[in-house]
């Protein structure tokens, strides 16, 4: 029962703000331009426009990419002036004498058979060893 | 719906686009009107396209809503990036202004000023069904909210603008 009276109570509070509300409008309606639907002209004038706003925005996107690469390439380390850039394979470490070994050109080559050849740097050792034992000629057996 | 039937229920639909519009820019009165052709403009071209889903005044509702939050969002980026080379707008005041808005009837003004006292939300919501005579269900939709929270911003904006009202109306009897 209460709860009735509290709805009903709620309703005619609810239409007390309806009527209110419904003054404002027909106040507000009364003010009202006339109505008045945009000219096939503004609607081409809206196509344009977008087409405006599609070319301004290329534009500003070459801009910026152009503007982005210029500032890329004018940071990037200057080089000095008639200085060559060595190739890759005429490269040469600065301590690469270090790798070089004594007997070293035994791993590069191949000996030649009945050729003596000076590998090392001792004394003497670039001189023919002399014969230990005498030839002896080869017979032929009957 | 045929070109002519569509122009024809936007039509008989302006007045009360007109009224939503002024709501949706908080009662200025240029600012609503080029809200509402903008809108008239989208719903011709098709940029705004009605696919029957819902009434049409819910959905052109709906258009116009976006298009005055829209226009707000691109005065405020302009603002932000442009102002310090341009001369600065005056910013917009978010409460409607009743008293310049309201050059009607005391109860008129009265409401509008105890409304500019609630949340924004809470006014469209009592707007579209007061003023408008839509459903709770149909403000829901147009403000792209669920029901529930449309019924709970119904609720608490009928109690409080009661409350606004009376202690106004209080205020006043007591002079």
């Amino acid at each position: 029962m209460a709860g009735n009276d509290n709805s009903e109570d709620r309703d005619v509070r609810d239409d007390d703000l309806r009527r209110r509300f419904a003054e404002l409008r027909l106040e507000e309606e009364a003010r009202a331009s006339e109505f008045v639907l945009p000219a096939p002209s503004w609607a081409g004038h809206g196509r344009r426009w977008s087409a405006r706003k599609l070319v301004a925005g290329a534009v500003c996107l070459v801009a910026i990419t152009t503007a982005v690469w210029l500032r890329l390439v004018s940071h990037r380390p200057a080089r000095e002036p008639g200085t060559a850039v060595a190739s890759l394979t005429e490269w040469r470490s600065p301590t690469d004498f270090l790798l070089e070994t004594p007997g070293q050109e035994l791993l590069r080559t191949v000996p030649a058979i009945g050729v003596w050849q000076n590998y090392t740097n001792a004394p003497g050792a670039g001189q023919k060893p002399a014969q230990k034992h005498p030839r002896v000629r080869k017979q032929v057996l009957p | 719906m045929k070109q002519t039937d569509f122009q024809g229920e936007l039509g008989r639909l302006h007045a009360a686009s007109f009224g939503w519009a002024l709501w949706c820019c908080d009662h200025r009165r240029e600012e609503a009107e080029e809200v509402l052709q903008t809108a008239y403009l989208k719903a011709m071209e098709g940029s705004a396209k009605f696919h029957e889903n819902s009434s049409l005044r819910t959905w052109f509702f709906g258009v116009i809503r976006h298009t005055a939050r829209e226009r707000r969002r691109r005065r405020w980026v302009r603002d932000q990036v442009f102002g310090r080379w341009f001369v600065r707008q005056p910013a917009p005041v978010h409460p409607p202004d009743p008293e310049a808005a309201a050059s009607g009837s005391e109860s008129s003004r009265a409401l509008l000023k105890a409304l500019s006292g609630l949340p924004a939300r809470q006014r469209e919501v009592l707007h579209l069904i007061f003023y408008q005579d839509l459903t709770v269900e149909e403000a829901s939709r147009i403000l792209n909210i669920s029901l529930g929270t449309a019924r709970t911003h119904f609720a608490r904006g009928k109690d409080q603008l009661r409350k606004l009202l009376a202690k106004r109306e209080g205020k006043h009897g007591g002079k």
